[in-house]
């Protein structure tokens, strides 16, 4: 029976941090995919500047750089999650993917089992530290990425009729990102909503991605990718937490 | 009452009782695919109350989260035509009809109008039995484990979560050594303002090892940082299943009964493609299988394939069904059955017959079968076939065809594949009608022909007289060909000379995945030959082989093979001398463990692997060599 030091709920850029800092680290994702928190929603359109502070972080800044994903006007939001992959592979760090954690139980000796539904169906995993480090937030978002050649003539009309919502450039030419807040935890009818309403508003912008939840800022107790702005701030965060309570 | 659960891949059972189920209906379909979406629709449509379970986020499965927005076999009709349509009218999204959100737009609105109730991130983590009868599941949404109660439940799951619950007999993967060769990571891009795809093969992995799965994906979307210069749209969230878990059914389709054309009394649809087979390990598999894809050269011949209603039933289980990639079929059948279309149709059809055994209380299988056509008929999704048919889909002149109506330029490979093809040509199989064809470079059709004619004799005369008297080389081998495959040992001299030529002459049958003469004439080396035949085998198998002109004349082409990132005609020559010389072994009763000890220090290091990898790393062909090293091994295993 193998015991982990650490298991962690949810493969964000802090997962894979405290996972490099600390050995003997698993990381359980649900999705069939890493990086939920900022490739996949889009976030990473709204990173702010972040100088690392650690040669892990500048290691993986300099991947970035090497995809380059940080610094021009053309990056790529998706290649946020190829690089975590390339990072991960590079640092073989352990990360189940289409893991969803069912049952946790601490044992007489402390041990926490820990029950994961995979494609092996139940599963038990053993560590004798459980970390959620998934996003979950009551402010809940949800991008749409559009083509556009004449912003100014659709931007008000959006805007009003997304209440809430941003607009923000999106890298590159004729590309934005709406930012429309949400409540609905159901992600098929949110897009139907968003969709029935595109339609209503007859604008001449054309709709590239719709993207799944991102969630705001949450309790700042708790480590997750969606109280940074920067995902290698995410990432430092992540690893000074492990160096922290590896001591 | 039993609760059956998976547990590490295993099936644990557990005497428990649940008086009261927290929700009930009539139709359960787990998995929110296109199978599993339609087949909840229609079920709906058809009266019935129906809980749909979703594992992830999004309904839709591969042609929405897998990217897999294109068609290309798989046959028309059906409900999706009308979302289709809408789609096409759509003028919200950057491409029209094919965009991965319109599906989920659309099975969204499909789904609310027609009552399904969808349930998203719920996993089903056991089924209730009740003697053999499954009667509700044991679901979990994230924080809670909740009961539901169904007459009918539909693993539409596609990796056959809820049949790998069960203790009917199940068979994982590719016949070799059970892998899985899963499509990986379609991602999305823009080119001159186009949206476009791309595929990364994930390589081989075992889909139902967790870790192994988790592994090879994260290291499939890895590979793909070299595409970034592009703009990337989206990335799938999901991992598709090729060639996966498949079950002892009521009724199992092979095959063999396809190519013979048998058919069951109780179709429960058509479906339609060719016997697709990704990767190139073909050395490896059966007979007949070989016969129709390596040695008559047929890889692209689409058939119109029945599936009874006894293919989604598990044998001995009464109350769940399959729809979608997990059915009774066996690895060949599988791997054809599982375009968007045919899926879609499937989960239609099978969402019309399980809310018709839930409302009248009646087994899947009992079911008022003249009904059932006729409802699936008026619906459009049982598919046009009263019969088996045979036939090329030049799918390139269809795309020449289409690229001209839109007053596009197409690309000029394609353009030279469809020249002078028809999109649909039927194939009927007469050896007196189709014999011409062995003096072509397509003979494929004339030696399949010959293959399955009742008139075996007279067409062994007759090939046996053309072969020897012939001058015409192409004509000469070809009736060689067709004489081995009619096991006719006269065929054996013009086999040797095509191998000792090391004939690289590729057929021309298909589009794609042509086969060249030597690998022809090895395989039926290894059926018909005899120990005179080794010295040439073991000649393959030598340090100095690679040396030989025609490993290093073929470029890389899709009309060969899917890979280009190995010496394909080295491969395909080890692989098939390999298994000829294990064959000869096997019949003549000779030392397996001399051949063991010999494939043993043939593949110790690298060596070989070099010769067909050459420089790349992280090739497919490497695990593809791998697993055939594994294969070998194990076949000559005198232990």
């Amino acid at each position: 029976m193998k015991i982990y030091n650490t298991l962690i709920i949810g493969s964000g850029y802090s997962s894979i941090g405290y996972a490099t800092a600390s050995p003997e680290t698993v990381i359980c994702e649900e999705h069939q995919v890493c990086d939920t928190g900022f490739c996949l929603p889009l976030r990473s359109f709204r990173y702010n500047t972040y100088t690392p502070k650690t040669e892990e972080g500048s290691q993986l800044l300099d991947l970035f750089n090497s995809l380059s994903l940080f610094g021009t006007n053309e990056q790529n939001t998706n290649g946020f999650e190829f690089a975590m992959c390339k990072y991960i592979a590079k640092k073989q760090l352990e990360v189940l993917l289409k893991c969803r954690v069912v049952r946790i139980v601490r044992q007489p000796d402390l041990i926490y089992d820990v029950t994961v539904h995979t494609n092996e169906g139940l599963t038990h995993l053993f560590a004798k530290k459980v970390l959620d480090m998934s996003n979950t937030s009551d402010e809940r978002f949800y991008t749409v990425l559009f083509v556009c050649d004449d912003i100014e003539k659709v931007k008000d009309k959006l805007l009003s009729a997304y209440c809430g919502s941003q607009i923000e450039s999106a890298f590159y030419a004729g590309r934005y990102a709406l930012h429309i807040p949400a409540h609905d935890t159901d992600e098929n009818r949110i897009k139907l909503e968003i969709y029935e309403k595109w339609c209503s508003l007859g604008i001449d912008a054309k709709i590239l991605y719709m993207s799944p939840v991102f969630y705001g800022a949450e309790n700042a107790d708790k480590l997750c990718d969606c109280n940074y702005d920067n995902p290698i701030e995410a990432f430092e965060a992540g690893y000074f937490y492990a160096k922290e309570n590896d001591k | 009452m039993i609760l059956s659960m998976l547990e590490n891949g295993v099936v644990v059972k557990k005497v428990c009782e649940v008086t009261d189920f927290d929700d009930t209906c009539n139709v359960l379909c787990v998995g929110a695919g296109s199978a599993g979406c339609y087949a909840a629709d229609s079920a709906a449509r058809q009266g019935a109350s129906v809980i749909l379970l979703e594992f992830g986020d999004n309904i839709g499965g591969m042609s929405v989260c897998g990217n897999v927005t294109g068609y290309y076999y798989g046959a028309c009709g059906g409900s999706y035509e009308e979302d289709d349509q809408k789609n096409k009218a759509d003028t919200v999204f950057l491409t029209n009809g094919k965009h991965w959100e319109q599906r989920q737009i659309r099975l969204t609105e499909r789904l609310l109008k027609s009552g399904v109730k969808v349930l998203c991130r719920h996993s089903v983590i056991g089924l209730y039995f009740e003697d053999n009868r499954i009667i509700g599941v044991l679901a979990f949404d994230g924080k809670r484990e909740f009961s539901i109660k169904a007459d009918i439940t539909i693993d539409a799951t596609s990796d056959g979560h809820l049949i790998r619950m069960t203790d009917v007999k199940k068979y994982y993967g590719r016949p070799s050594n059970g892998s899985f060769v899963p499509f990986g990571v379609i991602i999305k891009y823009t080119k001159n303002g186009r949206l476009l795809g791309h595929n990364n093969d994930s390589g081989i992995m075992d889909h139902y090892n967790y870790k192994d799965f988790s592994a090879k994906t994260i290291i499939a979307h890895a590979d793909l940082s070299h595409i970034l210069e592009e703009e990337i749209v989206n990335c799938a969230l999901h991992t598709g299943v090729r060639e996966g878990l498949s079950y002892e059914g009521e009724d199992t389709l092979k095959h063999e009964d396809l190519l013979f054309g048998k058919c069951s009394d109780k179709v429960l649809y058509w479906a339609y493609s060719d016997l697709d087979r990704h990767g190139n390990l073909r050395a490896a598999e059966d007979d007949i299988f070989q016969n129709w894809f390596v040695i008559s050269n047929l890889s692209t011949v689409v058939i119109s394939i029945p599936v009874s209603l006894g293919s989604v039933v598990p044998k001995n289980i009464k109350g769940l069904v399959t729809a979608g990639r997990c059915l009774s079929f066996d690895t060949y059948i599988q791997s054809a059955v599982r375009m968007n279309r045919d899926m879609i149709r499937m989960g239609e059809c099978v969402g019309v017959a399980a809310a018709m055994a839930a409302l009248s209380g009646v087994d899947f299988l009992d079911i008022d079968y003249e009904k059932y056509l006729m409802q699936v008929k008026e619906n459009g999704c049982f598919g046009n076939y009263s019969h088996i048919t045979f036939a090329f889909d030049n799918s390139y002149k269809r795309y020449l065809d289409k690229m001209k109506a839109l007053g596009r330029i197409p690309d000029k490979k394609y353009e030279n594949l469809a020249l002078n093809k028809t999109i649909y040509e039927p194939l009927n199989f007469d050896a007196d009608k189709d014999f011409h064809l062995l003096k072509t470079d397509a003979p494929g059709v004339a030696i399949w022909s010959c293959y399955i004619s009742p008139k075996r004799d007279m067409i062994k005369t007759r090939l046996y007289n053309e072969m020897i008297n012939t001058d015409d080389v192409l004509y000469k081998y070809n009736c060689a060909i067709a004489l081995g495959l009619v096991e006719d040992k006269k065929a054996l001299p013009v086999l040797r000379d095509i191998v000792k030529n090391r004939d690289c002459f590729f057929f021309t049958d298909n589009r794609r995945s042509n086969q060249f003469r030597s690998a022809i004439a090895l395989c039926l080396i290894g059926r018909l030959g005899t120990t005179e035949d080794l010295p040439l085998l073991f000649d393959i198998l030598s340090a100095e082989e690679i040396e030989r002109q025609m490993y290093h004349t073929l470029q890389p082409n899709y009309l060969y093979h899917t890979y280009d990132d190995r010496n394909f005609v080295y491969f395909v020559m080890l692989t098939y001398a390999c298994m000829a010389i294990y064959k000869i072994y096997e019949r003549c009763n000779l030392d397996m463990k001399q051949l063991h000890d010999f494939f043993c220090d043939l593949f110790n290091g690298d060596t070989v692997l070099k010769r067909i990898v050459e420089d790349r790393t992280d090739s497919p062909a490497e695990e593809e060599t791998k697993e055939f090293v594994e294969y070998i091994l194990r076949l000559t295993d005198y232990n």
